[in-house]
């Protein structure tokens, strides 16, 4: 029974302990109006390269040092986090990396500070990313890395990368030949399904949304697209196992030499270089645009931008370090350092740069011609509307042509009841 | 002078429990009663919501979102039917094996708890990492089932993660009711006549029957509310989104605390109301072991 009694005593203290935090010292280190230490949102970073530049930062800015804070590995996961923390308008973070689809809803919903755009560099920066960062016509964030799909192919087999799927599908007799599955892209039940389904859907010349972001995906032509995902899984040009695929087992199968063609991130050029531990396709891969339908596809926009929170004790401190960030050298080394992809237009012909990273003009061409996904504040909804239609096209549940009517459907309910 | 001492040793009692009810009011009551008021009130992105009466649980029971609810019911019935009588079974026969292992009752106990003291959420990876198309547990079989792929395998998948995990724990309730059996009326079983199998339906059964009816009560209440399994291992696709992953998407994800509110208003509701049914269903027979053994 005593020993008991100690036991709650014990977890009682630790509750006890847990509830008080060390008292706030915000604004201790003095200073102006809105400047102070901030705490950056950021993403996980194997590499190290946002630590880098935090530490370069900190060096010339000793009065306003940066913080980084690591957000949840999956988008998904980093996004649920962030809305309870911003809805309980913690002042834990200043600054947000935040992919470039939640940009909308953020300001919508008043988390994040609108950004005077005369700050901007006047010239340089991508146009696409940069319309990603504004909603109603303001700007709310900077754009600091940008992402856009590629057709990643095995060059010791394929000798010309195909520009529409009627091409790809020829090659698929080479893949049969080796044993190996033709074609994937991400199918799991993630918002990376939603990217693959809109890419699909824009090869066929459809589109989710309307340039007033108003459902506009009960076409024949999003059927077109959605049935050409169907005909891949029926047909066997993309293994029955893609179904289970996101962007890591998509890298896996293709690294193990399971997987002719893969449309991936950019982010899985370095990887995928890599020589060892069952990698077998180092130097043996290269990447090309996505394939389309009657010509080369067109991908869907990825990337990350910062945005100042609402709640921020020190918003100037958060919005010139998401400005600095903009600037070449730091750019560069978003580049050099991370393998990320970055704003400035002028690095993707850097001779430099491109001998590191081959797939730069590429890439280039393929943001050229990227599409925005869904902008709108309920984006959480119509991806989740997208997944749940596509997803039972895939498994061949449901008609293309009765998906996108449903979803069109589901997209209007959606948006009427934000 | 009786009834008066009786009087303040009540009204004494009475003080005592003040404490403890004002904890479980604020703990309880509060939060009950404010996703109640939730509830009945719109969600907006502007933040600005009003009065909606019951549109809330109409949407959910039959408006726009009715076979989204009502599969995931279906879904959150079918695992805690599987997954609990798989766990009862399989739990009672380890409770049985660690009551009559002598020696080593200690080591096999610890061996057989340590899937219940992994955390779900790691144990759902792990099993995440070896159900993978071409993962160990394929290899083992010699074909390639993808686990979170296709219905019937995903369930099936997310029935075996939570049976592997919870089992132990069954076990152990149970366990803790066998070892309450006193030995003697074994012994004048055996003097009665009656063989192993008698003894254990005429014996051991009407007396751990008790700890059984807790531990089902236990795994109902926890499956109802099966939310990490299903999140990590298939996220929901393939028939395996249940009522707590449905109410997670939209209270969560969608950032819509009233529509959540009216979601687990109703996830509390069913689960209420089938907590009450095995509780005066099954304690009647608690009541009647209960008569029988004196």
């Amino acid at each position: 029974m005593k020993k008991s009694l100690l036991c709650v005593a014990a977890l009682l203290a630790l509750a006890g302990c847990s509830g008080s935090t060390p008292a706030d010292n915000a604004g201790a280190s003095g200073g102006e109006e809105g400047r102070g230490p901030i705490a950056v949102a950021s993403r996980p970073d194997p590499g190290g390269v946002f630590q880098t530049l935090a530490d370069r930062w900190n060096e010339s800015h000793p009065g306003e040092p940066v913080e980084l804070i690591e957000q949840p590995q999956s988008s998904d996961d980093a996004r649920a986090q962030l809305v309870q923390n911003l809805q309980a308008r913690s002042t834990e973070f200043d600054l947000i990396l935040a992919n470039n689809v939640w940009i909308s809803e953020f300001a919508a919903r008043g988390w994040i500070a609108e950004l005077p755009a005369d700050e901007l560099p006047a010239d340089g920066l991508l146009e696409a990313p940069l319309a990603t960062a504004e909603y109603d016509g303001a700007l709310y964030a900077v754009p600091l890395f940008t992402d856009a799909g590629l057709l990643y192919y095995r060059t010791d087999l394929v000798p010309e990368p195909p520009s529409t799927f009627a091409e790809l599908i020829g090659y698929c007799d080479i893949a049969a030949a080796q044993g190996m599955g033709c074609y994937a892209g991400q199918y799991a039940k993630t918002d990376g399904l939603t990217v693959n389904a809109q890419e699909a859907i824009n090869a066929a010349g459809g589109d989710v949304l309307d340039e007033s972001g108003a459902p506009d995906v009960g076409t024949a032509e999003a059927a077109a697209g959605l049935q050409l995902l169907r005909d891949g899984f029926d047909q066997g040009w993309i293994p029955r196992e893609a179904i289970t695929y996101t962007e890591e087992e998509g890298r896996t199968a293709f690294q193990q030499g399971r997987l002719l063609f893969l449309r991936n991130w950019p982010y899985m050029h370095n990887l995928a270089s890599a020589e060892g531990d069952g990698n077998v396709v180092a130097g043996k891969f290269d990447v090309a645009p996505l394939p389309g339908i009657d010509g080369p596809g067109a991908s869907a926009l990825g990337g990350w931008n910062l945005a100042v929170s609402s709640y921020s004790e020190h918003p100037e401190t958060a919005r010139d370090f998401a400005l600095w960030l903009l600037e070449p050298e730091q750019q560069r080394t978003l580049v050099t350092d991370g393998g990320l992809s970055p704003v400035l237009a002028e690095l993707y012909d850097d001779p430099e740069l491109v001998a590191q990273y081959p797939y730069l003009p590429t890439l280039k061409d393929a943001l050229a011609n990227a599409r925005p996904l869904p902008k709108s504040p309920v984006w959480s909804a119509i991806s989740l509307a997208v997944q749940d239609s596509v997803y039972a096209v895939l498994q061949g549940e449901l008609d293309p042509a009765d998906a996108v009517e449903q979803l069109q459907a589901a997209l209007t309910d959606a948006i009427e009841n934000a | 002078m009786a009834v008066t001492m009786q009087t303040a040793e009540r009204r004494l009692g009475r003080r005592l429990l003040l404490p403890t009810t004002v904890l479980l009011v604020l703990m309880v009551g509060y939060p009950i009663v404010w996703a109640l008021r939730l509830s009945l009130y719109s969600d907006s992105i502007t933040g600005a919501t009003r009065f909606l009466g019951l549109d809330n649980y109409t949407r959910a029971l039959w408006g726009a979102d009715a076979e989204r609810f009502w599969s995931a019911a279906w879904n959150t019935a079918l695992f805690t039917v599987t997954a609990g009588g798989l766990e009862l079974v399989i739990g009672v026969a380890m409770a049985l094996v660690m009551h009559h292992l002598g020696a080593f009752r200690g080591p096999v106990r610890a061996m057989i708890l340590v899937p219940w003291a992994i955390p779900t959420a790691v144990a759902a990876v792990l099993w995440q990492w070896m159900l993978t198309p071409n993962g160990i547990v394929n290899d083992l079989l010699g074909r390639q089932i993808l686990w979170t792929g296709e219905t019937t395998a995903a369930r099936a998948a997310i029935v075996l993660v939570d049976v592997w995990k919870t089992a132990p724990f069954v076990g152990l309730l149970v366990l803790a009711g066998l070892q309450l059996i006193p030995k003697e009326l074994y012994e004048s079983a055996k003097m009665d006549g009656a063989g192993a199998l008698r003894r254990f339906t005429s014996v051991t059964l009407p007396l751990v029957a008790p700890a059984i009816l807790v531990a089902m009560l236990f795994r109902i209440l926890d499956l109802m509310r099966l939310y990490d399994t299903p999140a990590i291992l298939t996220n929901g696709a393939n028939g395996t989104t249940t009522l707590s992953l449905f109410t997670y998407q939209e209270a969560i994800d969608q950032v819509r605390f009233g529509y959540g509110s009216a979601l687990s208003t109703l996830t509390f509701m069913l689960v209420f109301g089938v907590a009450l049914l095995v509780i005066r269903g099954c304690g009647v027979k608690v009541f009647e072991t209960g008569e029988g053994r004196r």
